[in-house]
């Protein structure tokens, strides 16, 4: 078993502050893509997340008439909220925030938090557009969520324990995401899904003027879309123990291999933005439970059958 | 500040009157030099950008739509391309000039929801939510129709409950809501207003309240242009950003100069093989195909219509003398009938694919 330090809980006001650093890179990067299809220029490009935080802090807050404001503000704070939890169990070498012995269970219960924070997003303003793209997401989630818990439950069978830094160890010799590729393909999937991203925005889109954004301004707008890269963020770090090994890696330390990995994991996901049409969830359904569900299990036996 | 001297990254709402369409194009063409960007909903936008000269009922519409930013916001109205860069740096000028924002700050607040403005909340009331996009057409016309309709019943705000129907599909008690689609939504044909009856998502009926009017045009690039328009905001709906902004490039070359012509046709030509090819495209909208043959799948038609679209703007650079229109074979009086059924979403798809400012539907 191997060893991971607890930190003394201060340590814990870093976890954001490192979250949203990874998460302004993973912006910059979706920002970037933005701009260059757009024919604007890299520096332009590179400042997107910067220009769009001033911007939204100095708008003013609309709620429109009969909003449901206490359910609506749960919704948006708890995106980033929720993509912080989901960081603290990730061991960054040989230390870690919270050193829980069912850290992937507890990875899972947050995503599932993700549910009710995208639909509560869609029902807080009391607009039909939002409350229909709150509705489209649970449609989303019910096709990729019980693929996911089984993609989550591979590396955990092959490591014989739910705790991330054991499944991190477990992989000395190759990682799981190599010879799990179904796993770790369906957790990419879902990762681009419950953020609401790329060509799963289906919570935030313009077809239904912009979904769960409709009515959203000023730091309210600024929570929910810094909130859902910092829950791509969160799925990339939580991606490298669970996937690529933890922080093993030469040369460089077991923190910077945690970070790289996650930055690659990362820049996968936000440049999945704009590449594809928006998979409805009507169409996805079947796929998820067809395919990617009978897919997982059999990836789950697999890996049961490669650790015992 | 940028480069420019102008600040970039302004969201920028564009609405365009009834005939606007082309001031329309002249207008994305300039945000898009200037690094701004289109808004998705009133509350996204700095700047409301009004294209082409509204009509009495239009404008009330588009003070509703000017109530709903958040601020700081300053608005355009733009008739005509002459002067537009001017215009566009004396709105951005205006967004930081704080005396004046602060006196539409107040404006804004005497007139805020809470302090029971009464004409926003009956509009606001009638589709049980969307009041945003929904009241700002014709508010009138629907506040009268709601007090006797289905959605009598009034909730907390003074906004009408959704209602019932006898013929629900699904049998839930209140989920009846009716919805004004206009202007302000993204990819909207400008003068196009169209009230949906809601059950849940599902659209069971929908009534055209306003037609546009498309331009009639003479030069081939511009017609090719609006062809080629309406298929980015088809492609853009359906999510794949990187073919619309393709899209959206071939289209600003082509209203830019008669030298471009050549170089945004041969774009054009690989933007529809690219459509065309799409494997991920053709199954987002059209699904996996075992609907009833019977029923028309409104997905395919948009479909359909995305590819006669880009195909009929080749045509028309490669042949301007030829026929003006596209022979797609539906028009607006079809659509009640092709978007019942449908997803809310799907109604905005079908919509776009009528390619209404370029005039397809109308003509063929």
């Amino acid at each position: 078993m191997p060893e991971v330090t607890t930190l003394q809980p201060w340590w814990a006001a870093l976890a954001p502050v490192t979250l949203l650093t990874l998460a302004a890179a993973g912006a910059a990067m979706a920002g970037a893509q933005t701009a260059r299809r757009r024919g604007d220029g890299p520096l332009v490009a590179a400042t997107t997340p910067l220009t769009e935080t001033w911007r939204l802090l100095r708008q003013r807050r609309r709620v429109p008439v009969a909003a449901d404001r206490v359910l609506w503000h749960v919704a948006v704070g708890g995106l980033p909220v929720v993509a912080v939890l989901m960081a603290v169990v990730v061991p960054l070498g040989s230390v870690v925030l919270v050193d829980s012995p069912v850290g992937v269970v507890w990875f899972n219960a947050m995503d599932v938090m993700l549910w009710a924070l995208w639909w509560l997003a869609g029902w807080g303003p009391n607009s039909t557009h939002s409350l229909v793209a709150g509705h489209r997401f649970l449609g989303l989630a019910l096709a990729y969520e019980l693929p996911l818990m089984f993609a989550l439950t591979s590396p955990a069978i092959a490591a014989h324990s739910l705790r991330l830094a054991d499944v991190a160890s477990a992989q000395q010799g190759l990682w799981f995401a190599v010879w799990m590729p179904v796993a770790f393909g369906v957790y990419l999937l879902s990762a681009v899904a419950f953020s609401s991203w790329g060509p799963f925005a289906v919570a935030a889109h313009s077809d239904l003027a912009g979904g769960v954004l409709a009515e959203t301004s000023g730091v309210d707008r600024w929570l929910v879309l810094a909130g859902r890269h910092l829950v791509l963020a969160a799925a990339a770090l939580v991606a490298v123990p669970l996937f690529l090994g933890g922080g093993a890696g030469p040369v460089l330390g077991p923190v910077a291999w945690t970070l790289v990995k996650a930055l690659v994991v990362l820049a996968v996901l936000e440049l999945s933005a704009g590449r594809a049409p928006m998979i409805r969830p009507e169409r996805f359904a079947e796929v998820g439970w067809m395919v990617l569900l009978p897919a997982t299990v059999l990836q789950m036996l697999v890996a049961a059958g490669g650790a015992s | 500040m940028g480069v420019t001297g102008v600040r970039r990254g302004i969201h920028v709402l564009v609405v365009a009157a009834r005939g606007g369409a082309l001031v329309r194009l002249s207008v994305e063409r300039a945000l898009r030099t200037l690094g701004w960007v289109p808004a998705s909903s009133p509350a996204d936008a700095d700047l409301l950008a009004v294209c082409g000269t509204p009509a009495d009922q239009e404008r009330d519409a588009i003070e509703q739509i000017w109530r709903q930013l958040p601020g700081p916001r300053a608005r355009v109205e733009v008739t005509s391309t002459e002067a537009l860069g001017e215009l566009l740096s004396q709105a951005a000028s205006a967004l930081e000039d704080h005396e004046l924002q602060a006196t539409l700050a107040q404006e804004a607040d005497a007139s805020a929801p809470m302090g029971m403005d009464h004409e926003d909340m009956d509009h606001a009331g009638m589709d049980h939510g969307d009041m945003d996009h929904g009241d700002m057409d014709h508010g009138d016309m629907d506040h009268g129709d709601m007090d006797h309709g289905d959605m009598s019943m009034t909730g907390p705000g003074g906004i009408a409950l959704a209602g019932s129907s006898d013929d629900d599909r699904d049998g839930l008690e209140m989920d009846v809501g009716h919805v004004i689609l206009g202007a302000g939504l993204p990819g909207w044909p400008a003068g196009l207003v169209l009230r949906a009856t809601l059950h849940g998502d599902v659209v069971t009926g929908v009534e055209v309240l306003a037609s546009p009017a498309p331009p009639s045009l003479s030069d081939p690039a511009v017609r090719a242009a609006l062809l080629v328009d309406a298929a980015a905001g088809v492609l853009d709906l359906a999510g794949w950003s990187a073919a619309a902004d393709s899209a959206r490039r071939a289209r600003d070359d082509l209203m830019d100069a008669a030298g471009a012509t050549r170089i945004a046709a041969a774009d054009v030509a690989r933007l529809t093989r690219r459509v065309r090819r799409s494997v991920l495209l053709r199954w987002s909208l059209e699904g996996p195909g075992h609907r009833a043959p019977s029923s028309p799948a409104p997905g395919s038609v948009v479909r359909r219509r995305l590819i006669a679209l880009l195909e009929a703007a080749a045509t028309t650079l490669a042949d301007p003398q030829g026929p003006a229109h596209v022979p797609l074979g539906d028009d607006l009086a079809l659509l009640p009938e092709l978007a019942e059924g449908q997803e809310l979403a799907s109604l905005r798809l079908l919509v776009a694919s009528m390619a209404l400012d370029a005039g397809v539907a109308a003509d063929a």
